[in-house]
């Protein structure tokens, strides 16, 4: 059942009191994938989601404007504040019941085995091996359908990106892998599949989650985590039923367990409210955001990017060098946004979208970011290392190497302010000392505030998933993830979510 | 009910732009999706229709965005209109200038350090007017994928 907050009516005063074994609070990545897995088991789970319900058969129908407002966190205008010289990074998350799964491009990667060796080797998380998640990998591989993009899907941009690469490095694209069926290539995955294609959680586990008797709270803003002695009994928050959606009836669930996964952003500041992840002080810091870029090539011949897959090929040629390269396309409008001009300047650019190849490159960086509160509103800042800081110069003349190396006749870099350059120009320009804050910098994953670790000095969760400081209180998102993956991070979350419920499955319910 | 209204009360509308937020969204457009007018060496804005259909965009999207988003908006806006014509030493209010001169101003304020300020309602901006069927041909993007009920 799924019960929407906004319109339970209740008489001021009055507090929804409910009753669980698991209470899940976000039903996202994470969340969706714990409370299927329990509720399957036979526990009796309430998922607890601020953001709104809208099923697949509104938001298909929305623009890309109406899905910011009605399905991203704060309209897709989260930011991270840019410390020292490093660019604001414009931070895009999901609310809304099936989270930020709704609006990824169904890029699905395993954790790279380096990522896991480091993982398991050097940080001691000893299960976290290849072979270890190899059974969780498989499993969520099969819920969502995961399948490799066919190369005839791919758009015109990233074939033109493909060649370009080829040529400069004597390096092939490989095919990525997404989580669709049937896809037919529309290209705006970001604001909710159109066509059902993209096996979002919200179409995959939260269905088996409902069928099993999971009861889904929509609308509701959960305020603190209830703690006894030393256990989690609980959640208690307030529905989004005021006037204009605020926050107005209290609603409480008692249960014997609690999960939070709300993600990177709100996870780490739901235990600080509550008073958890003081005793390592590190609820909240070592967010990573992989930091990702977008270049534009412009060619003389129409390469209509919209045309084809939104994201169907990536290069690791640069792994060593801490970038990834995935193939991308953007709408129109966001694409003309980012573009330097005013006036009839930025309207002849904007004509010549229809000739633009787009690809993204993304940082696989160190964690130097942090959420927290301040007066009671959450802020997130964020300081890039000295090493992931002076890898941006190189990405961006190896962006505009590939494209020219394809026939470009020129590419737009992601420095505000700076016109198109052409070859002979990137030789002379002085990207290196381009201050932070011009560059212009988006993030679609942030991990890490809530990390996982051996030892409650330096780690929020301990291997399995619990608090170090409360028990049966879990975290089960982005947040546990000990470091960046270097590759786009769904799949390693819903891995990660599937080991952590395969635990409690195990677990006993305290009494 | 129409689907619009159905997910109208999903997230419902709280305060949106005011009446001098309205102006400053309406000068921005004027000025940013100016064509050039070769004739008599002037810009041209967009349709007056498509200007009022994207400042109603603009004012629905932030009726539903968060005090945050909101205040990040309207503190670029103005920025953008107070601040940039000082930069071009024009000490007046950005919608009190000509569309030429709003675009010459906004010019020299995206090469200034304060160009965030300029992307963060530019980019709110274009994303709302290039919805609009008409731009979005005029820019010969013929995806109808993103273009689906709602626009006029």
């Amino acid at each position: 059942m799924i019960e929407r907050g906004r319109e339970h009516s209740a008489e001021r005063g009055q507090v929804l009191e409910l009753d669980a074994d698991v209470v899940v609070v976000g039903s996202g990545a994470g969340g969706a994938v714990i409370a299927a897995t329990l509720a399957e088991a036979g526990q009796r789970v309430i998922v607890v989601e601020e953001g709104a319900h809208i099923p697949p058969e509104a938001y298909s129908k929305m623009r890309p404007t109406e899905s910011m407002r009605h399905l991203w966190k704060d309209g897709g205008l989260t930011m991270a504040i840019g410390l020292g010289d490093t660019p604001v990074v414009n931070v895009m998350m999901g609310s809304v019941v099936g989270g930020s799964s709704l609006l990824t491009g169904g890029v699905c990667f395993r954790t790279p085995d380096k990522v896991l060796h480091e993982w398991s080797s050097v940080m001691g998380l000893s299960e976290l091996t290849p072979a270890g998640m190899d059974a969780c990998f498989a499993d969520v591989e099969r819920s969502v359908h995961v399948e490799e993009v066919p190369v005839s899907m791919r758009s015109r941009s990233t074939t033109l990106f493909g060649l370009g690469l080829r040529r400069a490095h004597g390096v092939e694209l490989t095919s990525l892998r997404r989580n669709t069926k049937d896809c037919n290539g529309c290209g705006r995955c970001n604001f909710g599949c159109p066509h059902g294609a993209k096996m979002s959680v919200d179409i995959t586990y939260l269905p088996r989650a409902l069928a099993a008797g999971t009861h889904v709270l929509s609308d509701a803003l959960v305020d603190r985590v209830l703690v006894k002695g030393d256990r989690a009994v609980g959640v208690s928050g307030r529905l989004k039923n005021g006037s204009h959606g605020k926050p107005r009836t209290p609603f409480v669930v008692r249960a014997r367990r609690v999960v939070v996964a709300a993600g990177a952003y709100a996870s780490p500041l739901l235990l600080m409210r509550s008073g958890v992840g003081r005793l390592s002080g590190q609820a909240g810091r070592n967010l990573t955001l992989h930091p990702g870029f977008r270049f534009m090539g412009r060619f003389d011949e129409p390469v209509l990017g919209w045309k084809g897959a939104l994201q169907s090929a990536y290069t690791d040629a640069f792994a060593d060098e801490g970038i990834t390269c995935v193939g991308l396309f953007i709408p129109p409008g966001a694409l003309a946004g980012t573009m330097p001009g005013i006036g009839p300047e930025h309207v002849s650019r904007a004509e010549t979208i229809p000739n633009l190849a787009v690809f993204g490159g993304m940082i696989h960086d160190d964690p130097g970011g942090r959420v927290f509160d301040v007066l009671g509103r959450p802020v997130m800042t964020y300081r890039m290392s000295r090493k992931d800081r002076a890898v941006i110069p190189g990405l961006l003349r190896k962006m505009a190497r590939i494209f020219f190396a394809a026939g470009a006749r020129e590419v737009i870099l992601p420095v505000l302010g700076l016109g198109p350059v052409t070859p002979d120009a990137l030789d002379t320009l002085d990207l290196e000392h381009v201050p932070g804050q011009m560059l212009e910098c988006s993030s679609q994953h942030p991990l890490g505030t809530c990390r996982m670790g051996t030892s409650a000095h330096h780690a929020v969760v301990d291997p399995d998933g619990q608090s170090f400081e409360v028990r049966d209180l879990y975290v089960a998102d982005g947040s546990v993830l000990p470091t960046s993956l270097g590759v786009n991070p769904q799949l390693s979350i819903m891995a990660m979510a599937t080991r952590i419920a395969w635990k409690l499955r195990e677990r006993r319910l305290p009494s | 009910m129409t689907e619009k209204r159905t997910y109208e009360r999903m997230r419902e509308r709280d305060v949106g732009l005011g009446p001098w937020s309205k102006r400053a969204v309406s000068a921005v457009i004027e000025a940013l999706f100016a064509r050039a007018n070769e004739v008599d060496d002037d810009v041209t804005p967009p349709p007056a229709e498509r200007v009022t259909w994207v400042t109603g965009e603009v004012d629905d999207f932030l009726s539903r965005a968060s005090t945050r988003s909101y205040a990040i908006v309207i503190l670029s806006l103005v920025a953008v209109c107070f601040v940039a014509p000082r930069l071009s030493r024009r000490f007046t209010s950005l919608a009190s200038l000509s569309p030429k001169e709003r675009v010459h101003v906004l010019e020299r304020f995206e090469k200034s350090g304060l160009a965030p300020a300029l992307l963060a309602v530019k980019a709110l901006l274009s994303v709302h007017y290039y919805e609009h069927p008409d731009a979005a041909r005029e820019v010969g993007y013929d995806g109808a994928c993103l273009l689906t009920p709602g626009a006029p």
